[in-house]
């Protein structure tokens, strides 16, 4: 038996709330076809969380962070994503820059006064809408063969849109925050890279 | 560190790739494949054609009407 080829893992630290559910699905959809596979903390258990996030950021090439939500939440801050990002920073010193850590926000020069101590790194600028993740996840990614672009993976990501409500109803659930419904959307959005990929080729 | 981009070497997996790694059954990456190529549902009117038509003339008529009283 043919031995599975390896995909290359981004670990994807972004809030997972109902506000962020068009930019949480813009980025399975975005990073997926762009060929790569998602690592997130999705259906982790809280018990030893923290190990299990430090295996992920181990086991992926590199990170994408995103601080675009880190206000109060009922009155207490959100210092979830900058400690993975903290975690994913210490792993790309200990690699010597070879797990690479990538961040986004939704407002411009925000980052430089909320974590000055990463102004080294560019943030990619998505102004808390999908086309923005989408173009932003194209200037950190490179694919070396066939290149999606970013209406296709806009028309992607309306495609699976579309069909959420059937993939919450599979799983049972309201949320789109559960493992099954990520690994969902996750494979749909490669159906939709197989139409794209047949539509260039003119199969 | 974040200033180049980053090469992705591997092509764009197929959907039972991924779902291997996923540790998906080829039953359920089947199931997700149909929903995504089903037709969608999309929503259409009850109103027939010659209703349209119908409801045309009349909006049509009125506004001649209107221009003709000179009113705006």
């Amino acid at each position: 038996m043919a031995r599975p080829r390896r995909i290359q893992s981004v670990f994807l630290n972004i809030p997972y709330d109902e506000q962020f559910e068009n930019l949480y699905l813009a980025y399975i959809v975005g990073v997926t076809q762009l060929g790569l596979a998602v690592k997130a903390t999705l259906g982790v258990p809280n018990q030893g969380r923290l190990d299990t996030i430090i295996g992920l950021i181990e086991k992926s090439d590199f990170s994408i962070h995103d601080l675009s939500r880190i206000e109060l939440s009922a009155g207490i801050p959100r210092f979830n994503m900058p400690v993975e990002l903290g975690l994913a920073l210490y792993r790309s010193h200990a690699t010597n820059g070879k797990h690479r850590v990538f961040v986004f926000e939704s407002k411009i020069y925000r980052t430089q006064r909320s974590t000055s101590d990463i102004n080294g790194i560019d943030p990619q600028i998505h102004r808390g809408n999908p086309k923005g993740v989408m173009t932003g996840l194209r200037n950190i990614l490179r694919q070396s063969g066939d290149v999606t672009t970013v209406p296709e993976m806009l028309a992607s990501y309306r495609a699976v849109k579309k069909r959420l409500p059937e993939f919450k109803r599979n799983a049972g659930s309201q949320s789109l925050f559960e493992a099954s419904v990520f690994a969902d959307l996750t494979v749909a959005a490669l159906v939709e890279s197989q139409k794209l990929i047949e539509k260039r080729s003119g199969a | 560190m974040g200033m180049n981009a980053y090469v992705i070497s591997n092509p764009v997996p197929s959907p039972e790739e991924m779902g291997r790694l996923l540790g998906l059954s080829p039953e359920r990456v089947a199931r997700v494949r149909s929903i995504m190529n089903a037709p969608s549902s999309r929503k259409t009117s009850k109103r027939s054609g010659s209703k349209y038509s119908a409801v045309a003339a009349k909006k049509a008529t009125s506004r001649a009407k209107l221009r003709a009283s000179g009113k705006r």
